[in-house]
Parts: structure tokens; C-alpha cells; sequence
């Protein structure tokens, strides 16, 4: 198996604040793999540093060999995200959202409005009405994205980071804000999405779904890794006791 | 399946809105021909309708739907203007040389203001902006080139396809013909992935540029396209609309304000929104005076201020999205059966 993300000792810092340091780790291609720690670890700014939301101040971060710079980057390299505070486009529909990911025409095209272009976005949207499909969103497809309730805006990230076709997707938060009933469909989700041959790297503080669900589990605390292994590995680890417990 | 798979816009519903205007554009003038020119005055006042209504579709692109606000517009529309104008007057260039000028200075100008501006959002982008127009207004105002606050005079006329030269029927065609052009444009953009885009950036750039939007060209893009089009109406003005002369006080701060007033009255959403803030804003001054002429009070003008502004109040409160999606709630509302 290939090395799907390496992150060679990246380090992020704001000024004084060494909010990412020194982390080093490997997901092989077809893991599930979770990212963990307890409030202001670095995680989610790790997470921004993978998807090149901003640089590193040291260290690299390769996707299949190649480096990541910037989102646009990342996204051509089959990095897809979601957004810890969902992100969505409120007054575009739900099936709209799930379309800006797909490349279309350029400007010219747009403007003369090609013959050809009409059966493109036809084509589009039948991909974006079988992705809502696969979250089951569909019969919202027409509904304003900022109108449908929270827990299918959550679904609704997941579906439109699809529509990049992703070869590892990163889910920052994806349960938080969800209930129980929707966690456990979210799992299901989450396992489905992997089964279709898809890397994927999630953060989460429902640590009941991270060990339920993933087989590699990254720790962080104070911004560096303190554990790695399997969620039995991990939960038995002396120094992440002490991390969540406050020892 | 549940529900039907969904599909593109139709022909008929995307074009629906044009073709409207297109008999409109025929129509209502000729109405001024049936009243025995009794309403000639009213064409030089849609000549100038249309000229707005190219730099409002513009900027509604830019602001309405890419959520960039610029308070700089009537600063590329004096630069399109007073580029063709001096460009005919002072170097004796041909017509289409100096209409070809004006339009590349409004495609430059944008471009490097774009480029250097647009990483500003929000208040700090419309206030740099705003210096732009301010920057123009005083060259323009104060250069011996552009004759100063004197402005130019012996400006060449675009004929008309050589036909009736001059006259302003023929003009309101002209210039009409051009705002049918841009405003198909701008309808075919907004339901195409760039117009989605757009939206999408408007909405949250950081979500767009997520999923491989590249958000600064898109926007760079649509400065220029927006800078060109108002450069566009200032070489119509020059040519087409201004009697032989053109002097700087059409192009001052105020302008760019109602500028922006025309594209948030009409709806920020829709290229019709402009279309129609545009036409409402500019004709309100002629509507007002010949109600008042009806009603048989002769100086009604010194209530223009008033009226206006009893208007924007109302459309804040009833309808805060603009006279467009307000227009069409009360229509869909007068459809529905009433419930007993």
C-alpha cells in the first residue's frame, strides 16, 4: 500500500504560539484514520495546514509524493474538506452546493453558452442528484442550502467534498452538533464512503464514534503527537490519559 | 425514485426575460412617434436609461453576485468617455480607433486597480474603490487635456449604422440594441458554473476556494468585464448620447452612489434587479415632474429629494431584498387562491 499523506515534523506557529510542532505521521492509502486531543491540541489547524488553508512555518506535507500549497492545490490533488462550523452557500440550493465543486465552463464558453454546454451541466446535476442521493439528501435538492436543518447541512459538506472525487477526504468535526440517531447514520455514512475506496482523515471529539468507527488514531496535546496506534493502543496510553484527565 | 432528476433551465424560461425586452425595446419608443412627438424629450432620458442600465448589469455581476462592493464605477465610465473623447478630439483619432482606446484603458485601468485591490474585502474594498472614483473625477476636472472643468467640446457622433444620423430614436435603438447584447450576456453567465461560482464566493470564499474555485481570478475577471462595460457606456455617452460636448460633472462622487443605489433598489440577486433600478432611478426625475405637471404644480421638482427618498425607505421596510423579489412575492401572493 502506497502512502496516501506523509507529514514530515510540520510545525505551524503564531507568533509565540506553537499551536502545531514537530507532528510527524503517515496515513496509507485506504485507512481510516482519526485525529484526536482535547480542546486547543492543534488539531483543527493542522487539518487547515493539509488542505493548505495557510503554510507551514516549518516541515512538509506530501499527498501521493506531491507537496501541498495551497487550497486550490489540494484540491487538484484529491484532497477534499469539510469545515469544522459548516460552510455552506446559504442562498445557492442544495444542489447547487454540491455543483461548484465541479469544473465547468470558463468564462467565454459561459458567456456564448455552447451548444455542448447545456448536456454538461445536465450531466452535472445528475452527478450532484446521485452524490445528495448516496447522503440521502435528495429530495432537498432544490431546497436553499441555509434552510435545511443542521444535521443534513453537515451530510450536505460531506456530499459537495464528494463531488471532487476525492482520493482522501478530510472531516473536521463531521458528528459534532449531531444526536444520537444521526451520529449512528453518520457512521454508516463515513463507513460506506471509505468502502468506495476513498482515504479519510477525520477529526473528532465523540470519541464513542472515533473508536467505533476508525483503525489509526493520531493524538495530539499542546500541538505535538503524543500517541498513535490502534483505538485499543491509544485508549491504554498513559501519556493520552493524561492529556484528556488533566494528570 | 422519489422525486425527478433535475434539470437545466429551460430555453423558454432562460429567454423568456430578453425576448420581453426586446419587443419593449421596439415598442415603447415608437409609442413617442404615435403622440405626434409630443414625448420627444422622453428619448434622450431612455438613451440614458440604457447607458446606466450597461454599467448597473455590470456591476450587479460584481457586487450582487460576487458580493464585491465598488463605489469606483463612474471613475471607468469618465475614463471610457473622455479616452474616446480625447482621443478624438485632441489627436483627430478615427472613430473606432478611439472607441477601440477607450475600451482598452477601461480593460487596463481595471485590470491593475483590480489586481491590487481585490484583496481587500468588504468596507475596506468599497472605500478604495470609492478613492478611485474620486482620483478620475479629479484628473478629469482639473487636467488641461481633458479641458478641465470646461470640458470638451466638437466631439465627432457615432452614426448609427449611418442611418438617420443624429437622430434620438435611432439612438435609443442604438444604444437599447447594446443593453439587449450585455443583458443576454449577463443572463447566460448567471445560469452557467461561473455564475454559480459567483454565488458561491459571494457567499463564502473560503468554502469556495475549498473546492478548487480559484477565487481572486473569478473576482479579477469580473472587475474587468464590469470596468470595460462602464467604459463602454462612457464612450456611448461621449458619441452617442452628448450633443458634441462632454464636460466632468456627470462623473462625480454622487454618481457613483446612485450607481450603487440602482443596483440594490432593483435586487441584488437578478441581472433584472439592475435593469429595472437603473430605469426607476433615472426616470423617476421625469415621472415625478410630469405627475406634477398632471396635478398642476410646476416646481414638483423640490420634492424629487423627497419622493426618492420616501421610496428607498419603503423598499427598505417591505421589501429589503429589493423592487424585483418584491414585485414578485405580491404577484405570487395576488395568484394564490385565497383560504376561507
Amino acid at each position: 500500500m502506497a502512502d496516501c499523506l506523509r507529514i514530515d515534523a510540520a510545525s505551524k506557529h503564531f507568533g509565540g504560539l506553537k499551536a502545531v510542532d514537530q507532528v510527524s505521521f503517515t496515513i496509507q492509502e485506504g485507512a481510516l484514520a482519526a485525529l484526536i486531543g482535547p480542546n486547543g491540541a492543534g488539531k483543527t489547524t493542522l487539518f487547515n495546514l493539509i488542505a493548505g488553508a495557510m503554510p507551514l512555518t516549518s516541515g512538509t506535507i506530501t499527498c501521493y509524493g506531491k507537496t501541498v500549497r495551497e487550497p486550490r492545490n489540494a484540491c487538484r490533488m484529491g484532497i477534499a474538506r469539510t469545515f469544522q462550523n459548516v460552510r455552506l452557500f446559504h442562498e445557492l440550493t442544495v444542489l447547487e452546493n454540491v455543483m461548484v465543486g465541479m469544473s465547468g465552463a470558463g468564462f467565454l464558453a459561459a458567456s456564448l453558452r455552447w451548444p455542448g454546454q447545456v448536456q454538461a451541466e445536465r450531466l452535472r446535476m445528475k452527478r450532484a442528484y446521485y452524490l445528495l442521493e448516496r447522503v440521502g439528501l435528495e429530495d432537498l435538492s432544490a431546497a436553499r442550502a441555509g434552510e435545511i436543518p443542521f444535521g443534513q447541512q453537515r451530510l450536505l459538506e460531506i456530499a459537495r467534498a464528494l463531488a471532487l472525487e476525492p482520493k482522501l477526504l478530510l472531516l473536521d468535526e463531521p458528528a459534532a452538533g449531531l444526536n444520537r440517531t444521526e451520529t449512528g447514520a453518520l457512521a454508516t455514512l463515513i463507513r460506506r464512503i471509505h468502502q468506495g475506496n476513498i482515504t479519510i482523515l477525520l477529526v473528532e471529539h465523540d470519541m464513542n464514534l472515533v473508536m467505533r468507527l476508525v483503525e489509526q488514531v493520531i493524538v495530539l496535546d499542546g500541538g505535538k503527537k503524543i500517541a498513535e496506534g490502534t483505538p485499543d493502543a491509544v485508549r491504554n496510553n498513559a501519556a493520552v490519559c493524561a492529556a484528556y484527565l488533566g494528570g | 425514485m422519489t422525486s425527478s432528476l433535475p434539470q437545466p433551465i429551460s430555453p423558454l424560461r432562460l429567454y423568456r426575460g430578453p425576448l420581453l425586452l426586446l419587443v419593449l425595446i421596439i415598442l415603447l419608443p415608437l409609442l413617442t412617434l404615435l403622440a405626434h412627438g409630443r414625448y420627444g424629450y422622453l428619448l434622450p432620458l431612455a438613451q440614458l436609461c440604457g447607458i446606466y442600465a450597461i454599467i448597473v448589469t455590470g456591476l450587479t455581476l460584481l457586487m450582487g453576485f460576487t458580493g464585491q462592493v465598488s463605489l469606483g464605477h463612474a471613475g471607468f465610465y469618465a475614463l471610457g468617455a473622455y479616452t474616446a473623447a480625447v482621443a478624438a478630439t485632441r489627436c483627430s483619432a478615427p472613430l473606432w480607433l478611439a472607441i477601440l482606446l477607450a475600451l482598452c484603458a477601461g480593460a487596463l485601468v481595471s485590470f491593475l486597480t483590480g489586481y491590487s485591490l481585490l484583496r481587500l474585502t468588504g468596507h475596506y474594498l468599497a472605500l478604495a474603490t470609492l478613492c478611485l472614483g474620486i482620483i478620475i473625477y479629479g484628473l478629469i476636472n482639473n487636467l488641461e487635456i481633458t479641458g478641465a472643468a470646461a470640458g470638451l467640446t466638437d466631439l465627432p457622433q457615432w452614426k448609427v449604422f449611418g442611418l438617420l444620423p443624429g437622430h434620438p430614436l435611432a439612438k435609443v435603438y442604438f444604444i437599447w440594441g447594446i443593453v439587449l447584447l450585455v443583458i443576454l450576456w449577463a443572463v447566460h453567465l448567471s445560469e452557467s458554473p461561473v455564475g454559480r461560482a459567483l454565488r458561491a464566493i459571494h457567499g463564502d470564499e473560503v468554502a469556495a476556494a475549498s473546492l478548487g474555485v480559484n477565487t481572486f481570478a473569478t473576482k479579477l475577471k469580473v472587475f474587468v468585464i464590469s470596468g470595460v462595460l462602464a467604459a463602454l457606456a462612457g464612450v456611448l455617452y461621449a458619441f452617442v448620447y452628448a450633443d458634441s460636448y462632454l464636460g466632468p460633472e456627470e462623473f462625480n462622487l454622487m454618481f457613483s452612489v446612485q450607481l450603487l443605489i440602482m443596483v440594490v433598489i432593483g435586487g441584488l440577486g437578478s441581472v433584472w434587479g439592475g435593469l429595472a433600478g437603473a430605469v426607476v432611478l433615472t426616470g423617476m426625475h421625469e415621472l415625478i415632474t410630469l405627475v406634477g405637471e398632471k396635478c398642476g404644480s410646476t416646481d414638483m421638482a423640490k420634492y424629487e429629494q423627497l419622493i426618492f427618498g420616501l421610496i428607498l425607505v419603503l423598499i427598505v421596510i417591505f421589501s429589503r431584498d429589493g423592487l424585483i423579489p418584491g414585485v414578485r412575492r405580491g404577484l405570487a401572493r395576488l395568484m394564490q387562491p385565497r383560504r376561507c
